[in-house]
This record gives C-alpha cells, structure tokens and sequence, in this order.
C-alpha cells in the first residue's frame, strides 16, 4: 500500500493543508507543536475510523471550526520488492480516495465518492502500523493494552473480524444495561447466548492469531536485537461459555455486570520463560513491543499480499544507533512515514533515499 | 439585531420538535401559519384535533384507525393466517406501499433496547402471543430492522413464538437492488452469500 498524499481542513491545527508522500522513507520534520503527530494521527483515523490520541473525535476539530475534513489517495497493489530481495510480479495498481467528514450532528465516510454513514465497510482495507513512545506499554500495560493489539491485527487479516468484535461490545452494553436494570429472564438468556456465541468465534480467531505471532515475533525479535530468545504468548482467555450458565447468572445480576468474555481477555507474554509483564526492563519491553508490531505487520502482508504503512512518532530520539539500523532493515520495502523533532536525528546514511517534509 | 416576537418563537420552537424539520423549515413553516387566512388555520387545527382525537389503535395488530378495526384486518380478502411483524406503523406503511403483501400486520411500537430502557412489556409482544395462540395462524414473517436492536427483537420473538409451531421467516437482508458488488461491505456481502437463493 502507498499513501500519495492527505488534505487536512480544519483538523486540530491544521486549517488547510496538504502534504505528498514518496513510497519508501518519509521524514516529517519541524518543531513542538507544528503538527507532525497530527499527521500520522489523520492518516491512522482514515484507516481504522479511530484516533489513537483521542476518544472523542469533536476533539480533533479545530478550534472554532464546527467540522472536520480529511481526504487521502491510496494506491493498492503496488508492485513492491520481497524482502528476501527478489522482485515480486508487478501487480495492477488501484487508486482510491478516502474522505472523511465528521462535526457536531454528522459524520460522512466517502470511498472513490461513494458515500457511506460510517467507518465499517472500509476498516481493513488499508492497512497501517503506527508506533510511538507508548510501545512499551504493549508489553508492561495492562491487558486491554494486547487485546487493542490483537483486535488491529485481526481487523486487517479476517475480513469477518471486525463486524463479530463491534457486535460483541454492543452486546455487552445492553447486556450490562440489562443486569442493572434487573430485566425479563428471558430477555437475558437471549443476550447471554448470543454474547457468548460471537465470543466463541472471536477467542477461536485470537487463538489463531496468536499461535502464527508466535514464530514471527522471535524472529523478528531476533533481527532488531541480534539475540535469540524465546518469547512465549500465553493466551489467558476468560471463559465466554460460562455466560450460559444459571450460577454466573446469578451472580452477575448481583454484581451487576458481566463477569467473563472477550473483553476480559488477556495475553501473558514470556520472554525465556520470565513473565514481561513484571520483569522486563525498558529496553527489553521495546524490543518485544517492536518484534510483535513487525510480526504484526509481516502477517498482514501475508494475509493481504499487501505491506503496510508504517508509521513512527518519535521514533529517532528514543533509540541506539543498532536498533534504529536493525529496525529500518525490517521494513525498508515498505512505505514509511516518521516524524523527528530536528533532521540531525536522521543517520547521514538515510537522506539519500529519504523524502523530508518540513513543517512550519 | 432584533430577534422574533416571543410567540412566533414559542411557534417555531414547537415546530421544531417534529422529526425531520430543522430550524430553518421551522421558522418557515412559523412564519407561513401566522400569513395564513383564519380559515385556513382553523381547518389545519381541526385536522390535528380530530386526528387525535378520533384515531386509535387497532385492537388486533395496533395499526392506527379511526374505525373499531382497521381496515386492513377488517378486509375479507386478505390473507388472515400469514402476520407481519413490524416495528413502526411507517414501517408497515412503507411494505403496503410495495403492493406485494396481501397478508396482516403486527406492530410492535418499537424493538428491544436495554440502553434506553426499552423492554419487552413496553412492546406489543405479548400481544402478538395472544394472538398466535389463539389459532389460526399459519406465518409469522418477521420484518424488524436488520441492525443491532432489530435483530435482538426478531430473535426474542422466534424464542416465544417456537411453542406453536408456525411458521416464523425472517425477511431478507442482502445486495441493494443496482449496486456494485465491489463497494458493498463485507457483513452485507457474507449474508447474501449465506442467504443465498437457487435460481428456479
């Protein structure tokens, strides 16, 4: 995949503005607070319909503004070199044009001017990875943290997925309105065997999806550190069967919410056997947060036939010269979008084949 | 600036209150009423009064009539053993205007939705119950909305209605009717392809 260029209009401090990406690396530059994050943030929102800075998306409208808009053109099927060297067959190239129109009482997706009234017919076309500084909390957060993890990965590789997980959260809101409101009898066993239906299905997708992370986030763990080591993925999933049962019934009516599903879920991550969770340092807790992200990234690309686009905030100042090399290796056929705070931080080696966008 | 006089306001304000009119229409339709002759206006006050005043349910499918019954299960010629279920009157409304259907209806006056305390006594489902139970009925179609809270209802219906044994369908969610299948979304698409119909 390859982002050709974004517009902006009134979204957070950007009135107007335009910026043109080349495919390969892509350097946004300038100062505190000239929006390079917004950026990456704008082109994440187009692809997933969230940002990863906000729940409330009225936040990102510009001050005084009443609307929102962002437009991007995409390419898919960009022909694109392997990474084992050799040139893939070129395949046809399709270009789309994403808008995105959203304020106080409206909100319009449009794909290539067809109009739709929400993010769900788009979200797993475009694929895009986004890092910043809060990586780490991937492996010493808490667990909504690797289930967040699990749901980017599984909404772009099973085009079912992310359907059955909005489902499944509608579900448990009514459910749970349904425990306070101490409802019909009958009326909850419904929801609780359709909850507990879409959970199966969704735990047996995150069980799937965990067992192929596993190998590709040694290996890749291997090509940023240089070290061998054995990462584990327990998957610690709560039980969604027990939903049907008279005895959680009851006790969930007393506590007033639901007690087991996917929403509880969690993934215990080992490294040589040594939960990460507590034990890993900062620099190991990058290094696992890195390898799934690039695992991540190398199944969507197997599942799609298609690489994403990576986005890095921040991603110079927090690195040693070894990791920044071994991790632009890993994605260096892939389009990638950075931002840095002045171009010193870029390696010499790099601004040959880098475009830099400054912005003022 | 001079804002309006306060009683054009209050008529604007309530004008608004209605669905599908913004502030703009209100204040066109406000301004319209107060130029319109005496008669007028007092013609379009007793539409309203007389409309409710004189209409009610009907006591068997809870469409709106103005008779003991309504006239669609006062008509001989349909098919008295087949009940749609729908959520709105407009929604029956909208499949009359179709012409297809020559069975009865059942409204509900809503659909399940736990968020804003709608629940199934606030619907017209035990009715529909009663109303199966008492015979006579061969098919319940079941033609809620196909989204979140629609589906729940329909489910909730075909629990209750599963110890007569009638017949219960679901009305059919797929491809709209000239779209290209290339932007269609990928849960409509997996449906019609699971619903998908032999061609005869």
């Amino acid at each position: 995949m390859l982002i050709k260029a974004v517009q902006f209009e009134n979204f957070r401090r950007f009135e107007k503005s335009e910026f043109r990406f080349s495919p390969g690396y892509n350097v946004l530059t300038g100062r505190n607070g000239t929006g390079k994050t917004t950026v990456l943030e704008g082109l994440y929102l187009l692809s997933t319909g969230k940002s990863f800075v906000t729940n409330h998306l009225n936040n990102c409208i510009r001050f005084g503004s009443d609307y929102a808009f962002l437009s991007a053109d995409i390419a898919l099927g960009t022909p694109r070199e392997s990474s084992n060297g050799g040139a893939l067959p070129p395949s046809e190239e399709k270009l789309y044009n994403i808008r995105f129109l959203f304020g106080k009482n409206k909100r319009e997706v449009r794909l290539n001017e067809k109009k739709f009234s929400g993010f769900s017919p788009i979200v797993g076309m475009f694929p895009v990875i986004f890092m910043n500084y809060k990586l780490s909390l991937l492996v010493r957060g808490g667990p909504e943290n690797r289930r967040a993890f699990l749901n980017h990965l599984l909404i772009f590789t099973d085009g079912e997925y992310y359907g059955l997980i909005k489902k499944y959260y509608a579900l448990l809101k009514n459910r749970n309105a349904l425990l306070k409101q101490g409802a019909d009898a009958g009326l909850l066993k419904l929801y609780s065997e359709e909850i507990s239906g879409v959970g199966k299905t969704i735990q047996k997708k995150r069980a799937d999806a965990i067992s192929a992370l596993k190998p590709a986030a040694e290996e890749m763990f291997y090509k940023i550190t240089g070290r061998a080591v054995r990462l584990t993925l327990n998957y610690r999933r709560s039980a969604v069967e027990k939903l049907t049962d008279e005895e959680t019934l009851r006790k969930e009516v007393q506590r007033r919410r639901t007690l087991y599903g996917v929403h509880l879920d969690e993934v215990e991550i080992l490294l040589n056997d040594v939960p990460a969770r507590e034990f890993s340092s900062l620099g190991e807790a990058y290094s696992i947060g890195f390898a799934l992200r690039f695992a991540e990234n190398k199944l969507i690309e197997q599942v799609k036939g298609e690489s994403p686009v990576v986005l890095l905030d921040d991603f110079f100042s927090d690195l040693d010269a070894y990791h920044r090399k071994n991790i632009l290796n890993i994605i260096k056929n892939q389009q990638v979008l950075l931002t840095a705070l002045e171009l010193s931080l870029i390696p010499e080696g790099l601004i040959p084949q880098t475009t830099v966008i400054v912005l003022r | 600036m001079a804002g309006f006089p306060k009683k054009i306001e209050n008529l604007i304000t309530e004008i608004s209150k209605l669905p599908g009119i913004g502030p703009k229409s209100a204040e066109r339709i406000a301004l319209h009423i107060i130029s319109m002759d005496d008669y007028k206006v007092g013609s379009l006050v007793n539409a309203i009064k007389d409309a409710r005043e004189n209409l009610h349910l009907c006591p068997i499918c809870f469409n709106l009539t103005d008779k003991e019954v309504c006239d669609i299960c006062a008509d001989p010629k349909r098919d008295h053993s087949t009940i749609c279920v729908v959520e709105e009157i407009s929604d029956l409304y909208a499949i009359e205007k179709s012409g297809e259907y020559r069975g009865v209806y059942h409204v509900l006056h809503g659909r399940i939705d736990p968020m804003n305390h709608i629940s199934v006594e606030d619907l017209k489902i035990k009715e529909l119950v009663e109303r199966v139970a008492k015979g006579g009925v061969k098919e319940v179609i079941i033609a809620t909305n196909p989204n979140f809270n629609g589906d729940i209802t329909s489910l909730y219906i075909q629990k209750v209605l599963k110890p007569f044994g009638v017949k219960i369908s679901r009305i059919a969610t797929g491809l709209p009717k000239g779209t290209e299948i290339d932007f269609v979304d990928s849960v409509t698409l997996i449906m019609a392809i699971k619903d998908r119909k032999e061609i005869k």
